[in-house]
């Protein structure tokens, strides 16, 4: 069996203010003021399957031009009647799968997975060896132990730990080294699996100078990666290190360009967060005389 | 009285009023700022590195609201502390200067489109009517206390004789702790009304971020601002503190004197704030730093460069 390689992994509670949101990863549900929504169409649910926490909200909305309600195949509890527009919500305390249907349209049945651990789908997708950090909400008390599991194509297998926070979220970093699933378990609980992809890229720069002392920064990103977000850093003495000075998106062509006043520089293609990065550039020194050029590949 | 007297009495009071400047003439200062989401690091080089450890994005990146200044009608942003003299932006909010005597209109526009909570600015040092307050009392206060997303207010304001120093202002909404605690501060600087501005003005906060402790919203060396004078200049450092900590404001190399006593430390406590001037003959790079051992380790530490002339 391949080991998944997850090297780091800790307790990343406490990490922000208290009134920080993680910028990169969304939390499951929809409507404002929290909770899921799922459409009510012609002839369908949208989503059909959706995934909540224990004690969150369901809201359904009727986005038909016809008649619909919404009610548990076992009877349990049912909206009544929901004209166009018609919206019923209800909150799901018990972990489990709810199956439910329209009565006035029976072929019409979706369902709602109820759990006590759930993990953000990443938004992006993470680099080999990399730390990618796993954001996720439970029900579960504060302090209790959470692990996540990674399954590379050979089965789960532990690659983090961590606890949960005193406002019910938790956050792990791990090091994926391919795509694959990562679930969070608790115990017998565990979250449904989120898909991490991950891709090995190269990020290569190239400088040209321009009048005035400044530098022309030209970068690009393979494979292709349009979107992405590239940070130009400085290697600056007063700043102990690399400093970023710019940040920009890849654009169709996979390109950004930016100008630099600088001596040495080079780019990082990172996550939306312009801090975690994904692929480096060799260092640019500039200030050569002029016309000089460098570009290279990460090895 | 005879002629020769009153007319000595004449030159004697014309000269006396030669003497003493024109009185600087009353301003009304307008400043526009808007709360706005970004995405903050505190430790954008990723590392302490005194201690040389490194540190993780996932520790120090995050989503929060800040206060930044605008020109006139919110149409675009600006900067918001002066430039040249190694403040980064952002953190803290928008310089707010004025002159005693002078009248200051701020124009608050709530765009938190991350949390969609309810921010305020709430000002001290300064005189102000109630509807200036901008704290929120259940029952008592209007809307200046309670700005919705997407809502406005102007908060009128006076700096008086008794307003000369600088002094904090900050959110005192419902979401006033997590606002806090996010960055949302920032601070007024009131000179004389015959005061000399300085050459440099270094603005100063303390206050924790997550994990660390931060200057101005950022960690360790490098971090920090790297605040830079040049020898001669006449720099003023404003110095103040948020959240629930004291600390200790420390800058090597330099001493200043207050009140006939020569200092090269001072402790400055929650929404307390002092300004501190000396003219600067001492080239080299100097650390700051809180000398509150645990927050100094934590990350309250930056460095200062004097250049020689």
């Amino acid at each position: 069996m391949r080991r998944t390689a997850v090297l780091a992994a800790g307790a990343l509670l406490g990490a922000a203010p208290a009134a920080a949101q993680a910028p990169d990863h969304g939390h499951h549900g929809g409507p404002a003021g929290g909770g899921t929504a799922v459409a009510i169409g012609f002839g369908t649910f949208a989503p059909a399957t959706v995934d909540v926490l224990a004690g969150d909200r369901v809201t359904w909305t009727n986005t038909s031009v016809r008649r619909h309600d919404v009610a548990a195949v076992d009877s349990a509890w049912a909206s009544g009647t929901l004209g166009p527009n018609g919206a019923y919500a209800r909150a799901f305390d018990t972990p489990g799968t709810v199956a439910y249907l329209c009565r006035i349209h029976p072929f019409m049945r979706a369902s709602v997975g109820v759990h006590e651990l759930l993990l953000d789908a990443p938004r992006e997708a993470g680099a080999p060896g990399r730390p990618f950090t796993l954001r996720g909400r439970t029900s579960l008390a504060p302090g209790t132990a959470i692990g996540v599991e990674a399954d590379e194509g050979a089965g789960f297998a532990m690659v983090a730990r961590t606890a949960a926070g005193d406002d019910g979220t938790f956050a792990a970093t791990v090091r994926p080294r391919t795509s694959g699933r990562l679930r969070a378990v608790a115990g017998p609980a565990a979250s449904p699996p989120v898909a991490l992809p991950v891709l090995d890229r190269t990020v290569t720069a190239s400088a040209r100078r321009l009048r005035g002392g400044r530098w022309l920064v030209t970068t690009r990103a393979a494979p292709a990666s349009p979107g992405t977000t590239v940070v130009v850093q400085l290697r600056l003495r007063e700043r102990f290190g690399w400093w970023p000075v710019r940040r920009a998106r890849l654009d169709h062509r996979s390109r950004a360009r930016v100008r630099v006043r600088a001596v040495r520089a080079r780019v990082v293609l990172t996550l939306a967060d312009g801090a975690t990065p994904l692929a480096v550039s060799p260092t640019l020194r500039l200030g050569r005389p002029q016309g000089a050029r460098t570009a290279a590949k990460v090895p | 009285m005879s002629r020769a007297v009153a007319l000595a009495v004449l030159i004697a009071t014309g000269a006396a009023l030669c003497a003493v400047p024109a009185p600087a003439e009353a301003a009304t200062r307008d400043y526009w700022v808007a709360a706005v989401p970004v995405t903050w690091n505190t430790v954008p080089n990723q590392r302490d590195a005194i201690a040389d450890v490194g540190v993780s994005p996932a520790d120090t990146v995050f989503g929060t609201v800040v206060y930044r200044r605008y020109t006139r009608g919110w149409k675009r942003p600006l900067r918001n502390t002066p430039s040249g003299s190694g403040h980064h932006d952002l953190m803290p909010g928008p310089l707010i200067r004025a002159r005693e005597g002078d009248r200051i209109r701020v124009h608050f526009k709530n765009l938190d489109t991350l949390f969609e909570r309810s921010h305020s600015m709430h000002f001290h040092g300064v005189r102000y009517p109630p509807s200036s307050d901008g704290a929120y009392v259940p029952g008592f206060s209007g809307g200046d206390g309670d700005v919705r997303p997407g809502r406005t207010w102007t908060y009128r304001l006076r700096a008086g004789a008794d307003s000369v120093g600088v002094w904090p202002y900050h959110d005192h909404s419902p979401s006033m702790h997590e606002s806090i605690d996010g960055g949302m501060w920032g601070m007024l600087s009131i000179l004389g009304r015959h005061e000399r501005a300085p050459d440099r003005e270094f603005v100063v906060v303390m206050a924790p971020m997550g994990r660390f402790q931060s200057i101005d919203g950022r960690a360790f060396v490098g971090n920090t601002p790297v605040f830079t004078s040049v020898e001669g200049d006449r720099v003023q450092w404003d110095v103040m503190a948020m959240g629930s900590e004291h600390h200790t404001f420390h800058v090597h190399g330099h001493r200043w004197r207050e009140r006939g006593v020569d200092l090269d430390t001072r402790t400055v406590g929650p929404a307390e704030s002092f300004r501190i001037r000396w003219r600067e003959r001492d080239p080299g790079t100097w650390l700051y730093h809180c000398h509150v051992e645990g927050h100094m380790e934590q990350g309250m530490i930056g460095i200062y460069q004097v250049a020689r002339r």
